[in-house]
């Protein structure tokens, strides 16, 4: 019905897009897990490891082409492994989209929207955005190239003006290292990397597939860029001590944009303006992949009506979730899980499949 | 008889839709004019009976037009958001902090712990108030500091939040906002904090309250501030004039560079900090037709009696600071923290002893750049 090509480009700001989100939603969980100000090592441990999986797994996905990973195990495995990863993954993208909705829906709550409910919040960005995840991969991918450009790279540029009056010396010391922490939030860090998650099913969406694998690597470089500058700017701007105390620490650096010449009343709501836009963008992608894992879970050619399945499911899941500082406890754990499924699976298949080649040789 | 096609019929369900949607999800409710909104520009906050805070909001008239125009109440309450539901049925307007300038905290509670807790928390945890608010200890009560009534610039708010950032530019004061203070105050347990006090008709802010847990141990001069701001930020500090008489001459030098490195040693339980800080400087003043200026000896002597001057200050700066109010104001916890924290860490719990028993110096160096215009 829509058109279900997109191309490399459009591909790579899809998981930019969605990592920036979840990055963003797990930052305070870095930000206490490791002792000092070095949690950008644990970024770079969770890109490395994710870096190393990307050829093998565009080596395998372009064998298959136009399968996504649910469908290369379909092929690979008995159906109730492949069924079993499918239902995995719907499992993790409606858990993952709750926690932003909530994340998203209690910021709004709390910075704009002072009266209104939370549960009116939640369900107008539902309806909104499962409008625009019904109309296909491509219109997600459009939205996506808009939500780079009008609002992640202004968002990005409008901090540059917050970090007035920081503490540079702030990213220090780095010695000794608690590596006990790093290695521990590492699971978490990964999961940060959510558009690796994505990657799994949008590449088999890309035309033409060649560039896949070289734009899957600038994803992780790029991502993994804009993690760790995300993490030492509040870094610099709030110190370790008062940074593990805030809900929402990136969001809290837009307490402090002063830009020459512009007047804000309330200067975090430039912040929160953009943040919506990338948010609902995040919400869009999620849901229509939420919606073509179902498709191909279930064996039904198109059905779009799985996005307004997903409303009352994200709707509740999202509403009984506790505020986000009470629920940090709560993600940690899921997230190890996440991460670790996240790249046994890929794994797993690159295994097979290299097992099959041998035996064909 | 209408003949609607099913096409027409799906159109028209669409915008009954759309139109709904726009009007029931837009959360219009949380909707206030900006006519309809008094914003307050300072608030002072002193300690009242019962555990209760009397605050004194000013609110400029600017919806009516004018820029010059206040109004200021006074109420008494538990916390800032009783202020806010108490001051609701007293106005036809809502009240908003919004725009917040300054917030002045009254000698009364900045000298008890628990209510500057209370009210930082609230402040912190509040997602109105901007945390780059203006502050600053009153001396005495904070109302009275509000009532001021400034014929030059009658906005209180205004007034405090361009002098603090006037004061934080030229690096007078440390600290200028909530934030900074709160920073200072949580990672530190110290801070200085500016002191406003009256001024014949005005305001001024001259001295700094020195915070040590949350409370008001005492305060440092403008003096006093500088040698502190000196050694904390040598860069940007801002030495007022060094006067001196060398052989019965006034001599006035303004510094016009400095330079600093220090050197900290930590060896078991024994601290020792040295400063290395020279000032460059010119010759502001003197005495016309004075030629001595061309004599070395006499410029070494200049050099020698402002080193001694500067000296002096110091050394009493930090023998208040160290021995008498026993608070690490030169962040040396944070460069050890930062720079040697292996060893740091060994004195982690013991460091306030270490800090006092500490030898901590700072030597200056003269040098005179330029003689002004004239020789």
């Amino acid at each position: 019905m829509y058109e279900k090509e997109i191309t490399p480009y459009q591909n790579l700001f899809i998981i930019i897009v969605i990592s920036f989100g979840f990055q963003s939603m797990l930052m305070p969980i870095i930000l206490s897990a490791v002792k000092g100000p070095i949690g950008w090592i644990s970024i770079i441990i969770g890109a490395l490891i994710l870096y190393l999986t990307i050829r093998p797994i565009n080596q395998v996905m372009n064998k298959y082409k136009g399968d996504t990973i649910v469908g290369i195990a379909g092929r690979m495995f008995p159906k109730y492994i492949s069924k079993l990863i499918g239902f995995y993954y719907i499992v993790l993208f409606i858990i993952a989209n709750s926690w932003l909705m909530k994340d998203f829906g209690e910021q709004i709550k709390y910075l704009m929207l002072f009266n209104t409910p939370i549960s009116i919040i939640i369900i107008a960005i539902l309806l909104v955005a499962s409008y625009a995840a019904k109309k296909g991969i491509q219109s997600i991918a459009q939205i996506a190239n808009i939500t780079i450009l009008i609002a992640f790279i202004p968002y990005i540029a409008v901090i540059i003006f917050s970090t007035y009056y920081s503490d540079y010396t702030n990213v220090l010391p780095m010695f000794p290292v608690d590596i006990e922490g790093i290695v521990n939030a590492v699971p978490n860090t990964i999961f940060g990397f959510f558009g690796f998650s994505i990657l799994m099913f949008s590449n088999s969406y890309v035309v033409p597939t060649e560039r896949n694998m070289i734009l899957n690597k600038r994803f992780i470089i790029i991502s993994m860029m804009i993690y760790i500058l995300s993490y030492i700017l509040i870094v610099i701007k709030f110190g370790m001590d008062e940074a593990t105390k805030l809900v929402w620490p990136f969001l809290s650096v837009m307490k402090f944009v002063n830009i020459p010449g512009f007047f804000f009343e309330s200067t975090e709501i430039v912040g929160m303006s953009f943040q919506i836009i990338v948010t609902f963008t995040c919400i869009c992608i999620l849901m229509h992949f939420t919606n073509l894992v179902l498709e191909e879970t279930l064996d039904t050619r198109e059905s779009g009506y799985f996005v307004f399945i997903q409303i009352p499911i994200l709707y509740i899941t999202a509403s009984i979730l506790p505020g986000m500082y009470m629920l940090y406890p709560y993600i940690k754990i899921p997230a190890y899980i996440f991460s670790a499924l996240n790249l046994l699976i890929p794994l797993l298949i690159i295994y097979k499949d290299r097992k099959k080649n041998k035996a064909t040789n | 008889m209408i003949k609607c096609n099913l096409r027409e019929v799906m159109m028209a369900k669409k915008i009954i839709l759309i139109l709904l949607t726009t009007i029931i999800l837009t959360g219009c409710w949380d909707s206030a004019e900006i006519n309809d909104r008094d914003y307050i520009f300072a608030v002072g906050i002193d300690k009242g009976e019962d555990e209760n805070l009397v605050f004194t909001a000013e609110i400029p008239k600017i919806n009516e037009g004018s820029e010059e125009q206040r109004i200021i109440f006074t109420q008494e309450s538990k916390n800032l958001s009783n202020f806010y539901n108490d001051s609701f049925v007293r106005s036809e307007k809502v009240i908003s902090d919004r725009l917040m300038q300054v917030i002045v905290i009254g000698e009364s509670i900045a000298e008890d712990t628990e209510t500057f807790k209370r009210l930082f928390d609230e402040i912190q945890r509040s997602p109105q108030i901007n945390r780059r608010v203006k502050i600053a200890v009153a001396k005495g009560d904070a109302k009275k500091i509000i009532e001021t009534e400034i014929p030059s610039n009658p906005i209180v708010g205004r007034y405090l939040s361009e002098m603090l950032i006037k004061l934080k530019k030229s690096n007078v004061q440390s600290i200028y906002t909530f934030d900074e203070a709160l920073l200072n105050l949580q990672g530190f347990g110290s801070g200085l904090i500016p002191i406003v006090e009256k001024f014949e008709d005005s305001l001024k802010i001259e001295n700094a309250a020195v915070m040590k847990d949350y409370k008001k141990i005492g305060n440092l001069n403008s003096l006093e501030n500088e040698i502190v701001m000196l050694i904390l930020d040598p860069k940007s500090s801002n030495i007022r004039n060094i006067n001196l008489n060398v052989e019965d001459s006034i001599i006035s030098l303004s510094t016009v560079n400095i330079k600093s490195t220090n050197k900290i040693k930590l060896s078991d339980d024994k601290l020792s900090v040295n400063y290395y800080v020279t000032l460059y400087c010119f010759i502001e003043s003197f005495t016309l037709n004075n030629k001595s200026l061309a004599d070395k000896k006499f410029i070494d002597k200049i050099k020698e009696a402002a080193v001694n001057q500067i000296s002096e200050q110091t050394d009493s700066t930090i023998n208040k600071v160290q021995k008498i109010y026993k608070i690490d104001l030169f962040k040396i916890k944070n460069e050890l923290y930062k720079y040697h924290n292996i060893k740091y860490k060994k004195i982690e719990d013991n460091y306030q002893q270490v800090f006092e028993n500490a030898d901590i110096n700072v030597y200056y160096a003269v040098d005179i750049k330029s003689t002004g215009l004239v020789k």
